[in-house]
């Protein structure tokens, strides 16, 4: 109860501190992100992998309460055991809303739409067909990518250090679809979708 | 609006008549422009951000013309009448900040501006640095369908705690096309309002965060230097060439097609000088020449046929190997070295670019050798000894010779005025090639990167060079001239396998003729190229390259 109600008192003051650095609340312009997270994989995709680092890079203009912007969102998930050492891909560009719930205060917290293309690259030889297509050359990954689209939702806060610089830590939820992927060596066939659960920690950059 | 206003109370003041024939003319013809260019236009859209605080009808015409006054190089007092003028009513002309005309002007938004009127933005170079490796990337992915752009943390961990390697790509790729790439980060702050060397390192960090995030392949030492030096001496010439006929003063088809025009030559540029308004809006130029058109800015434009021995040819210069070809060259002689009264990062360099028809690769030289520092060691009324640090750039790749690399060195330019019309030059120049790529037989069998994926045919190296030219000018313009340069390359990875010791020597001595008949002229030049390539210590005989050129060409020049 002590705990609960010192982190009360916390976010209390961080909230009334929030001109400290001379904000605005109705500060406009461009801004930058970037963050490294971790999340697991559900669904059809789950029975393949385990759990990976996700990276993220957006800009995004801010002309209000709401926050537009594009993202590239990249990520490596190592397959099941034993074959923990092979890894699959994702690469996404995503459009994204963010709704502030606070601004121009130290804390913000806010809650974030996004959408996009996703393509999951397979990498190893469990991957491989065999026999291997004749068109691809020697040293060539023979396994396509797969592409398709995938939605989700971040909830998160910013914590302001300076006036241009924030830490940005946020929970994500996402579910994608994908074309159709198999895995002969593993007996698996036609996984195509797949959901998303982690977290990611950051930078936000407001220059 | 206001433009109407500007032509409405331009008659009605006595004072600018007085101010000389000239200065009126000047002045109206400005307003007449103003007026061209939009009819609902705004004052501020004539200025940049902050560049004028003046309020009402007779103020703004003031503020207008005051601006031209002082950029009008024959106004003479003209200044003086227009703040006396139109800020008697108003504000001390002392205070007010109506004119760019130093670097990193300080308006009433607390932002700096360059000379050309682009606000000082950090921030959004970065974006754009990182916003180039994006589409590069996506091309790369999504287009082109490549085999190394999976990326994701762990192949920038992977990349990153590797460190760097010399990588396999094609000569073109790796000696011109990343400097290219580089030009864009060197632009994306460049036309963001930061001045040479604040953009070279968005170069520097552009090309480390391709090398290490934007691709699967392991970093390569020779894309960092080649993308981010290489590509701060290009990106800077474009500036400087976009800079020379830009004209914001200018309405109209021909200013919309010096903005398309620089648009191409220098997409960045043309692309921030698009989203900032500034490709549509009249504004003064910049007031020191050296920022737009510097004096003694000399083009040429050669045409003609080239013989060249081919790659086969030995030590005795055979000539039933020899390639015929045409060429194409444009030269450029930015500023001059004796007579520059502004001594800026590239205020002097010398760029000349080929094109070969019919020949393994089109464009077949770009050569870019700028002045980063100069200082008068002597000038007497016949002879001037100038000094300069100089930043050097060569790609030369065509069916017998392939060289290139990024150098930087000590220049030493001498002028000797033999009588009113003819002089003597010198110019000796050593220097340290950070980074330079040779041609070579044996390069494929060893330093090999992890991922080749193919053979390549040239060492990369270092080491230490000369050049020395001498020429007679007439006229101040160049009529024959002689050229020795030579190279070593100290191989730091390819034909030096298992530690072994392997360079070379490369030699290039030239005479060039040309007989002036107005701008135009006729010419020809003879060039020997010489290499010697040591392959003892690992276990090959030496090899000796000579290749011979011969070429006969027209020429225009013009400024």
């Amino acid at each position: 109860m002590l705990r609960l109600s010192l982190i009360c008192v916390g976010l209390a003051l961080a909230i009334n501190a929030g001109d400290l650095f001379g904000q605005q609340e109705n500060r406009k312009g461009f801004g930058f992100s970037g963050s490294l997270g971790w999340s697991s994989i559900g669904g059809d995709y789950g029975e393949l992998m385990t759990n990976g680092i996700p990276a993220e890079g957006s800009i995004w203009y801010q002309p209000s309460w709401w926050r537009l912007g594009v993202s590239i969102h990249v990520a490596s998930y190592s397959a099941v055991e034993p074959f923990q050492d092979q890894s699959i891909s994702q690469l996404e560009f995503q459009l994204f809303g963010t709704f502030l719930l606070l601004r121009g205060k130290l804390f913000q917290p806010y809650a974030q739409v996004r959408a996009g293309i996703t393509r999951w690259r397979p990498e190893g030889p469990i991957f491989d067909p065999n026999p291997p297509p004749p068109d691809v050359p020697p040293g060539e990954n023979p396994a396509p990518g797969r592409d398709g689209f995938q939605g989700g939702l971040a909830l998160g806060s910013e914590f302001w250090v300076t006036k241009n610089f924030g830490i940005d830590v946020a929970g994500l939820f996402s579910a994608f679809s994908t074309e159709e992927l198999d895995v002969p060596l593993l007996g698996i066939t036609g996984l195509s979708s797949g959901t998303e659960l982690g977290f990611r920690a950051g930078v936000v950059w407001f220059p | 609006m206001v433009a109407a206003m500007v032509l409405a109370a331009f008659p009605s003041i006595p004072l600018a008549q007085e101010a000389g024939p000239q200065a009126s003319e000047d002045a109206i013809a400005f307003g007449a422009r103003v007026q061209a260019s939009s009819d609902t236009a705004r004052l501020s859209d004539f200025f940049p951000p902050g560049a004028v605080t003046l309020t009402g009808t007779g103020a703004q015409a003031g503020a207008v013309l005051t601006n031209r006054a002082r950029l009008m190089a024959d106004a003479g007092g003209t200044a003086q009448l227009f703040d006396e003028l139109f800020y008697e009513s108003s504000e001390d002309p002392s205070t007010a900040e109506n004119s760019l005309t130093t670097d990193d002007d300080e308006q009433d938004d607390g932002a700096r501006y360059d000379v050309w009127g682009a606000k000082r933005n950090p921030g959004l170079a970065i974006g754009e640095v990182a916003g180039i490796n994006a589409i590069v990337w996506f091309f790369n992915e999504y287009i082109r369908g490549g085999n190394f752009t999976a990326v994701n943390p762990r192949s920038w961990w992977k990349n990153i705690s590797s460190g760097f390697f010399y990588d396999d790509n094609h000569f073109k790729t790796n000696m011109f096309a990343h400097p290219y790439h580089g030009s864009l980060y060197f632009s994306a702050a460049r036309s963001n309002g930061m001045n040479y060397f604040e953009s070279v390192p968005f170069a520097v960090l552009g090309s480390f965060m391709w090398e290490c995030c934007g691709e699967t392949h392991l970093m390569a030492w020779n894309d960092w230097v080649m993308t981010s030096l290489g590509g701060s001496s290009i990106g800077e010439m474009l500036y400087r060439a976009g800079s020379s006929f830009l004209d914001n003063e200018r309405a109209g088809g021909s200013r919309t097609m010096k903005e398309i025009g620089n648009f191409f030559l220098n997409p960045l540029r043309g692309l921030n000088r698009l989203t900032s308004g500034r490709s549509g809006r009249i504004y003064p130029n910049p007031t020191d020449p050296y920022d737009r058109i510097p004096p003694n800015l000399s083009t040429f434009l050669k045409a003609g046929v080239r013989i060249i021995g081919d790659r086969s040819s030995s030590e005795s210069f055979e000539t039933d190997t020899t390639v015929t070809t045409a060429f194409f060259e444009f030269d450029m002689e930015y500023g001059n070295v004796f007579e520059n009264t502004r001594r800026k990062p590239f205020d002097f360099f010398e760029m000349g670019i080929q094109l070969n028809f019919g020949d393994t690769e089109t464009i077949g030289r770009l050569q870019i050798h700028g002045n980063l520092f100069t200082s008068d060691i002597a000038k007497g009324e016949k002879t001037h000894h100038v000094f300069a640090i100089t930043q050097n750039y060569d790609y030369v790749n065509n069916t017998a010779i392939e060289f290139g690399g990024l150098s930087y060195g000590a220049g030493f330019f001498s002028r000797f005025k033999m009588s009113e019309t003819w002089a003597f030059q010198t110019n000796v120049n050593l220097h340290l090639y950070l980074l330079s790529a040779v041609d070579s037989e044996f390069a494929f069998i060893g330093g090999r990167p992890p991922n080749t994926e193919r053979f390549r045919e040239y060492d990369f190296g270092m080491g230490p060079g000369v050049w020395a030219r001498f020429g007679f000018s007439h006229r101040g313009r160049q009529v024959a001239s002689f050229l020795y340069r030579f190279t070593l390359n100290e191989v730091l990875n390819g034909s030096n396998v298992n530690g072994g010791d392997t360079y070379h020597t490369i030699q290039w001595g030239g005479f060039q003729g040309v007989f002036p008949i107005g701008s135009w002229g006729i010419g020809a030049d003879v060039i020997a190229y010489v290499r010697r390539s040591f392959f003892e210590d690992i276990g090959f005989e030496d090899i000796k390259q000579d290749v011979g050129q011969v070429r006969f060409y027209g020429v225009f020049q013009s400024f």
